[in-house]
């Protein structure tokens, strides 16, 4: 459905997306992750023909966007990072006036306003001023006004950053039921891993403007097949046994968390009793001990040595 | 459009705080300058002194021989001649115009020299004199045709000045006012040496009728709450064109502008939106200033119909010029950084407002100020509504308007030329 190829885009000299090729297929709900400043907003912005890619080309079924950039508006919904809305307006004029300009008017407008308040479940308040909306509330808008002109693609830019549960719920719910129930095409990005391992069923991880991995969930768990993650919790912090566990030759990272230590440990290695004859040596008293299959965030610090949330 | 439009006046009508601001501001401003300033163009105490020159190149009374002359022969019955006749002595338009110049009142403003043309003409264009009042032979016999007999006059009256002045045009009001109370059409032509002495146009004195001669009113200098009122709608008209590009800003920096590009909408539209929610909010304040100052400090007493017609005309073009600033306001926002799009309108605003009038009386500035002055919008809108209260002369008014129309198009024109195209904004 949507493909973009060898997509970049320089700023004064400075490049923000450096030959990204990603493509989405119809019904599809895809992650694209990274790190602030990895480039996903400004890829956004080219694919909705906002900005101008430097190179690379947008199409949309096979057609490029550059060359006729009115055939995306129709298919497309946009949430943009930012609360794109007139706080001084309420959610009903706010949503009366995108409407209006995507063309909707009269009964078919109403019907659709109310439909996607009733999706984001702020319907009581629509007679509100936006100015008084909790984060949670103007994030919920924000997306209802992107959906209003029933798009048959929608792209998320971060829609969950720096809100309560309960709106993140909502949120995710809402994602959830675009695309599972009305087979809406879904872009997702976020720099939360749990996130689009939840709704997602591929992801491009994204990284200085690159994207430097992608696939399945199982496929890109793959990536760390030679590796598993060992949680070890104790009793009472010891730095003698986490030094020596660090020495250990299979382990290849530890990191030191709360209530105990977080390894990278090469597969198929005797590391339990390992650890535990460690533990041993150090008068250490093991309270939980769990292997995990890896995670992207896991993914993301192999690939890029780096933290998602830094 | 209509879309566009109708966030934008919502959007300044949630702004209570900001929209009482733009309203009551002017009106705050206009009461306490008047109260504190009440006589500087005040009428009791005239700064204006003037020179002028006195020439008479008609003979009256050959003038009204030859009138009673021409009464003969049209089917008048003796009596009615008679009667012409001897009102005709009694009229004698150059001893009514005489007896004004020689009067105390007019004194106050003016030294009337009597001379020859050519001396006047020397003495005008040393500077000396302000403007040379002529009456040119014919006049008693056609202004009494005008005055007795309904006639067409065919001699008018004529002020020569070199340039414009305030002084001149104090000296074409007073003439203007008193041939007016004596309730006859008497026409006035006016030659400056600016317009190559081509008659500028008479004072239709007909238009403005005003009954019996007890109205004889003293000189229609512009009053300091007229004043006050004028500079400060005009100049407050400036801040609401920058509130709605103060808007345009809002709206670019927290991204609603791209969700309107995101709905295919083209940027002419928000534009068009931009000058037509500012039209409204210009007039609106300009319509409660004019209104609240009229009633509260009886701004234009006994003023007729046709004067405020033309007093709205002013109003209506001049709103129009502001949604043309307030795009090309809108326009620069848009291509410039925020805090540079800010200092600049504030300096156009500031630098208009300066010339135009806005702070200081324009009388107070040095010439070639006030040659500038004229051509900013405020300043150009401010003069237009002077010559309408001052003289009421209605194709002046005609020409002030569609100058200030063409000037108000023009710049919607080049606001909307100015908006970044699409993708490189
Ligand atoms: N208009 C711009 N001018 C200059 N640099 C920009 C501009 N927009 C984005 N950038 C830069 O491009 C990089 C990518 O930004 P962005 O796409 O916003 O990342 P993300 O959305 O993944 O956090 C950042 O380093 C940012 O500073
Ligand atoms: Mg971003």
């Amino acid at each position: 459905m949507l493909e973009t190829v060898e997509l970049g885009k320089t700023f004064k000299g400075k490049t923000a997306v450096d030959g990204a090729s990603i493509y989405l297929e119809e019904g599809e709900a895809v992650g694209l992750l990274g790190p602030n400043g990895a480039g996903k907003s400004t890829m956004i912005s080219m694919i909705a023909s906002l900005l101008k890619p430097t190179f690379g080309d947008v199409r949309l079924n096979g057609q490029s966007v550059l060359k006729n950039p009115a055939m995306i508006r129709r298919t497309l919904g946009v949430v943009p990072q930012e609360i794109a809305l007139y706080a001084e307006l309420s959610a009903y004029e706010n949503l009366k006036f995108f409407g209006r300009i995507y063309g909707l008017k009269g009964k078919l407008l109403e019907t659709k306003m109310q439909e996607v308040l009733e999706m984001v479940g702020l319907r009581e308040r629509q007679k509100e001023l936006i100015r008084t909306f909790s984060g949670g509330m103007k994030r919920r808008i924000n997306i209802a006004a992107a959906l209003l002109h029933d798009p048959k693609l929608v792209i998320m830019d971060e829609p969950t950053v720096g809100i309560d549960p309960q709106s993140r719920n909502h949120i995710l719910d809402t994602v959830r039921l675009l695309n599972r129930e009305k087979g809406t095409t879904v872009l997702y990005t976020s720099h939360y891993m749990e996130e689009v391992e939840q709704l997602c069923s591929r992801v491009y991880i994204m990284d200085h403007g690159q994207i430097i991995a992608s696939g399945t969930h199982n496929e890109l768990g793959r990536i760390l097949s030679g590796e598993d993650t060992l949680y070890v919790k104790m009793s009472a912090p010891s730095p003698g046994f986490v030094h020596e566990l660090k020495s250990l030759e299979s382990v290849r990272q530890a990191e030191e968390t709360g209530d105990g230590v977080k390894l990278i440990v090469a597969k198929q290695t005797n590391i339990l009793s390992e650890v535990v004859g460690t533990a041993d040596r150090h008068k250490v008293q093991i309270l939980n001990l769990h292997v995990h299959s890896p995670s992207l965030e896991d993914v993301f610090l192999h690939l890029t040595g780096r933290k998602l949330r830094d | 459009m209509g879309i566009f439009f109708r966030k934008d006046f919502l959007t300044y009508w949630r702004d209570r705080k900001e929209l009482l601001i733009a309203i009551l501001m002017p009106l705050v401003l206009i009461f306490v300058m008047s109260f504190a300033l009440p006589n500087w163009f005040g009428n009791e105490t005239p700064s204006i002194h003037m020179k002028i020159g006195f020439v008479v190149e008609d003979d009256a009374a050959s003038g009204i021989a030859a009138f009673k002359e021409s009464l003969g022969g049209s089917g008048r019955t003796e009596g009615e001649i008679a009667a012409l006749a001897a009102a005709a002595d009694d009229l004698n338009p150059v001893l009514l115009l005489r007896g004004l110049l020689d009067s105390e009142e007019f004194r106050g403003i003016a030294e009337v020299v009597e001379t020859d043309a050519a001396a006047a003409l020397g003495q005008l264009e040393n500077g000396k004199w302000t403007a040379i009042v002529t009456i040119p032979a014919g006049y008693t016999q056609s202004g009494l045709g005008g005055m007795l007999l309904g006639q067409e006059e065919t001699v008018p009256l004529r002020i020569t000045a070199e340039e414009t002045s305030m002084e001149l045009d104090v000296l074409r009001d007073v003439l203007g006012d008193y041939y007016r109370s004596l309730n006859f059409s008497m026409a006035i032509d006016t030659v400056t040496k600016a317009s190559g002495f081509v008659p500028t146009g008479g004072v239709d004195t007909a238009l403005a009728p005003i009954g019996g001669i007890e109205q004889v009113e003293g000189f229609r200098v512009i009053t300091s709450s007229q004043y006050f009122t004028l500079s400060m709608s005009v100049l407050f008209s400036m801040f609401m064109a920058m509130t709605t590009a103060t808007k345009a800003m809002t709206e670019k920096r927290e991204h609603v502008f791209q969700r309107i590009l995101l709905s295919g909408a083209r940027p002419v539209q928000y534009v068009a939106g931009k000058a037509m929610s500012t039209f409204c909010m210009t007039m609106l304040q300009a319509v409660i200033a004019f209104l609240v100052c009229h009633f509260v400090l009886n701004l234009f007493p006994g003023e007729s119909l046709s004067f405020w017609l033309g007093v709205s005309a002013l109003v209506t073009v001049y709103c129009i010029g502001m949604a043309g600033l307030a795009t090309i306001f809108t326009s620069v926002t848009f291509r410039l950084k925020e805090d540079s799009a800010s200092g600049l309108m504030m300096i156009v605003v500031m630098v208009f407002g300066t010339l135009g009038g806005g702070f200081v009386p324009v009388y107070v500035l040095p010439d070639w100020m006030r040659g500038i002055g004229e051509w900013t919008p405020n300043g150009m809108a401010l003069a237009a509504y002077t010559d309408w209260i001052q003289q009421g002369i209605v194709p002046d008014l005609y020409k002030s308007t569609v100058l200030l129309l063409i000037f108000s198009v023009a710049a919607i024109i080049v606001g909307i030329a100015m908006f970044p195209r699409k993708g490189r904004i």
